[in-house]
């Protein structure tokens, strides 16, 4: 059970991220500043594990933020807000697809390199030190995993995983009963998603 | 995938989800796991981290810590909740007070509490994350367990059973034993110093007092005096595992009744009693007990070391004889659930239960549930095959063994499914209290409310209660999708006594269509399986423990 006071604290944050957004669609530019900054720490992370280095040698990561960001923006009026795990969904995915573009875009660069680049291990053995987190085979199988899951649970796992949200706000959002559900919907999603990736052995 | 690599992966799940640092190297040397699913846990670690997969501990470059609250506090240290602000994690901050009366004493038994947790790993022992010096100072970093200490629960919801208490015995032997394999001994082991987590594990905590059982054990010997054992007042007595297993005993004396065995008005009075021996017996302050767990209790606190369990493993063993034997008709030492007035007959037959025992091998969830119903006054017991008529109450009392997630659905002939508890609104709501006879649907303002029986023409009602040590996710989110009973004031037109109590109105809502069979997994309850096969899917899953209770009632037509 979610205590009154972090009840509130939640109900805060939900509806906190709900105002910005509705002020962000009415025009204002100041709420619109307010709302991405709240995604940017997680947005940054996202996009930067998965930035392949030849993209990542023409773009910093925080321009692709910023990128991903006014691309959000612009696409405001065509999002539908269902919670702050709807919101991170949509931005994600803005991500994803930007990642896609940059990548296509570097690998006819004549200095890009292959999108396989992060994959490369350097001459030692050892991982380059400019390497993606997730290797394009990986992010996509993830990614592939991860659209095998509900919904909600989907949303759920994302908040904590991506976003670190507490389970008392992923619980709140996502509809759950309480923050131990939200915790066991997040565990199972991990589970899910073990079997799925080791099935397609990207854990080996 | 076999059942012990799933318990590893659903383990490791809980520890990345929670932000709990995971030891690869162990892992892999255990051999729980195939390497394909570590690389897939070690994927999503370095998601939720975003850091490349790495085996490196997480606090390789320092402690980033930013202390919320202190939660806790005794004579040589303070413990905060504290969040590590580099993984985003809340952990418990354990420093040395700035007025202990020694200091350097202070900080000796922090290092030395830091390396007893180091050499431990084990679900019963809270896990250490790091020990850092600042300015010479040692400070420790915890895992937060989230939960309540035993001293805490009693104190506010009375004392266990003996069959709870057994299990609670249990998993703390295993926590012993684990410390003892290593040549430690804790030395305070004792009701705020156990947490019960969210969840239902039970974690022993402050190592403030381990002593390496290979030094020199000179007096006087630290401790909290209404927990030690003889040995422990006597300066030339050396202490050992007798003497934790001695304040286990205290503790399952004191968790079962409230009280210790040893009750004195003066630091001497008491080193006097119980080096004496002279202790109440269990039975005289709960003659209700099970002669086999006090006998239990007795031995664990002889005043003989030589006495007492030779070790934590054998205490162990005793109370899981215990627990098995009480599981036999007629053992319990006090009825499990104590009937309302005019109560009486046993909901008997289509019990199903289901046990599945859990990762950590704890003993399986135990749901003791049982109908009743209500009509002209009076309330009687139900059993399956009994008639119920439009205008009765009916009310469920339930008691589990472990805390529990609970869920009870109701289908009639035709197909239509309601929930009837979780009841929105009123309490008791999930997780229910574990040694607690939970009256169901519960109160709202003070007012006990019961389902109001509004089906009529025959036919029947197939009743599921299910019991789960954690939320069952996917039958939660199925929920969500059911009607469920409304809160609803019996009206004078339905002739119901509304003077005791209202009601809850059983019988609105959609049509869920029946007749289809239940897939062998439940990931996705689908609306067309009956509560049946229900149950007995929900039964064939493994993912935690779960009792569940079918019953069938008659329409009167």
């Amino acid at each position: 059970m979610i205590p009154e006071e972090r009840r509130a604290a939640c109900a805060s944050e939900l509806s906190r991220t709900a105002d910005l957004l509705e002020e962000a669609r009415r025009g204002d530019a100041a709420a619109r500043d307010a709302l991405f900054a709240r995604y940017r720490e997680p947005l940054s992370r996202f996009l930067h594990a998965r930035l392949p280095a030849s993209a990542r040698g023409m773009l910093e990561t925080e321009d692709v933020v910023q990128e991903v960001s006014a691309r959000a923006f612009s696409n405001l009026d065509r999002f539908d807000y269902r919670g702050i795990g709807s919101f991170w969904g949509f931005l994600r995915q803005i991500g994803l697809n930007y990642v896609v573009q940059v990548s296509r875009r570097a690998r006819r660069a004549p200095d890009g390199g292959s999108l396989d680049d992060a994959a490369e291990p350097a001459a030692n053995g050892s991982r380059p030190a400019w390497a993606a987190l997730l290797t394009k085979e990986a992010g996509e199988a993830f990614e592939k995993a991860l659209s095998s899951v509900s919904p909600e649970n989907r949303a759920a796992f994302l908040l904590r995983f991506e976003v670190d949200l507490d389970y008392a706000t992923i619980a709140a959002d996502c509809g759950f009963p309480s923050p131990d559900a939200a915790r066991m919907a997040v565990c199972r999603v991990v589970q899910h998603l073990t079997r799925e990736l080791a099935r397609d052995g990207f854990g080996a | 995938m076999t059942d012990s690599e799933r318990d590893a992966v659903r383990r490791i799940a809980a520890s990345l989800a929670d932000g709990q640092p995971v030891d690869w190297d162990a892992l892999r040397a255990s051999g729980a796991l195939a390497e394909r699913e570590i690389g897939a846990l070690r994927l999503l670690e370095s998601i939720r981290s975003g850091r490349p997969p790495s085996g490196a501990s997480p606090h390789a470059d320092g402690l980033d810590i930013e202390i919320l609250e202190e939660i806790g506090s005794g004579s040589a240290s303070r413990v905060h909740r504290a969040l590590d602000r580099a993984l985003g994690r809340p952990v418990a901050l354990k420093l040395v007070r700035a007025d202990a009366i020694v200091p350097e004493a202070a900080r000796e038994r922090f290092l030395a509490e830091a390396r007893a947790l180091a050499s431990i790993d084990h679900p019963n022992v809270v896990r250490i994350h790091s020990v850092e010096l600042v300015d010479g100072t040692p400070r420790l970093c915890l895992e937060l367990v989230d939960g309540k200490t035993l001293e805490r629960i009693v104190r506010d919801d009375g004392p266990f059973s003996p069959e709870e208490v057994a299990r609670i015995g249990i998993d703390l032997c295993r926590a012993l034993a684990a410390i003892h394999a290593k040549g430690l001994v804790h030395r305070d082991v004792k009701p705020s110093n156990v947490m019960r987590a969210t969840g239902g594990r039970t974690v022993l905590l402050d190592f403030g007092v381990v002593r390496d059982a290979g030094s020199p054990d000179r007096g006087p010997h630290p401790g909290t005096p209404v927990a030690m054992a003889p040995e422990q007042f006597d300066a030339a007595g050396e202490t050992g595992q007798a003497t934790d297993v001695y304040a286990l005993g205290v503790l399952l004396y004191w968790a079962v009744c409230g009280r210790y065995p040893v009750e004195a008005a003066s630091y001497e009075e008491l080193r006097d009693l119980v080096r004496a021996g002279r202790r109440t017996p269990l039975a005289d302050r709960r003659p209700d007990v099970p002669g086999d767990f006090v006998s239990i209790v007795e031995k664990a606190t002889a005043t003989a070391p030589s006495s007492r369990f030779e070790s934590a493993g054998a205490f162990e063993r005793a109370l899981r004889e215990f627990l098995s034997l009480s599981k036999g008709p007629g053992r319990r030492g006090r009825p499990a659930m104590p009937w309302i007035a005019g109560a009486a007959a046993l909901i008997a037959a289509l019990a199903v239960w289901v046990a599945i025992a859990s990762w950590s091998g704890r003993a399986p969830l135990e749901l003791d549930a049982r109908f009743f119903v209500t009509r002209d006054g009076v309330a009687r017991g139900l059993s399956s095959g009994d008639s119920v008529r439009v205008g009765d109450l009916l009310f469920l009392e339930a008691r589990f063994n472990r805390e529990s997630h609970v869920y009870v659905l109701d289908e009639d002939d035709a197909g239509e499914l309601f929930t009837m508890f979780p009841a929105p609104g009123y309490e008791p709501r999930n997780p229910l209290r574990a040694g607690t006879t939970h009256r169901l649907p519960g109160t709202r303002a003070g007012k006990s409310h019961d389902w109001l029986v509004s089906s009529q023409g025959g036919g029947a009602e197939t009743i599921l209660v299910v019991a789960a040590s954690e939320p069952i996710e996917h039958l939660e989110s199925f929920l969500r999708g059911v009607p469920a009973v409304k809160p609803e004031d019996a009206s004078p037109a339905r002739k119901v006594d509304v003077s005791t109590r209202a009601a809850l109105y059983r019988g609105i809502g959609k049509t869920a269509p029946a007749g289809a069979a239940a897939e062998s997994h439940v990931e996705s309850p689908s609306p067309a399986a009956r509560l049946e096969d229900w149950a007995a899917a929900l039964a064939r899953e493994d993912a935690t423990d779960r009792a569940v209770k079918l019953i069938r009632l008659r329409n009167a037509p």
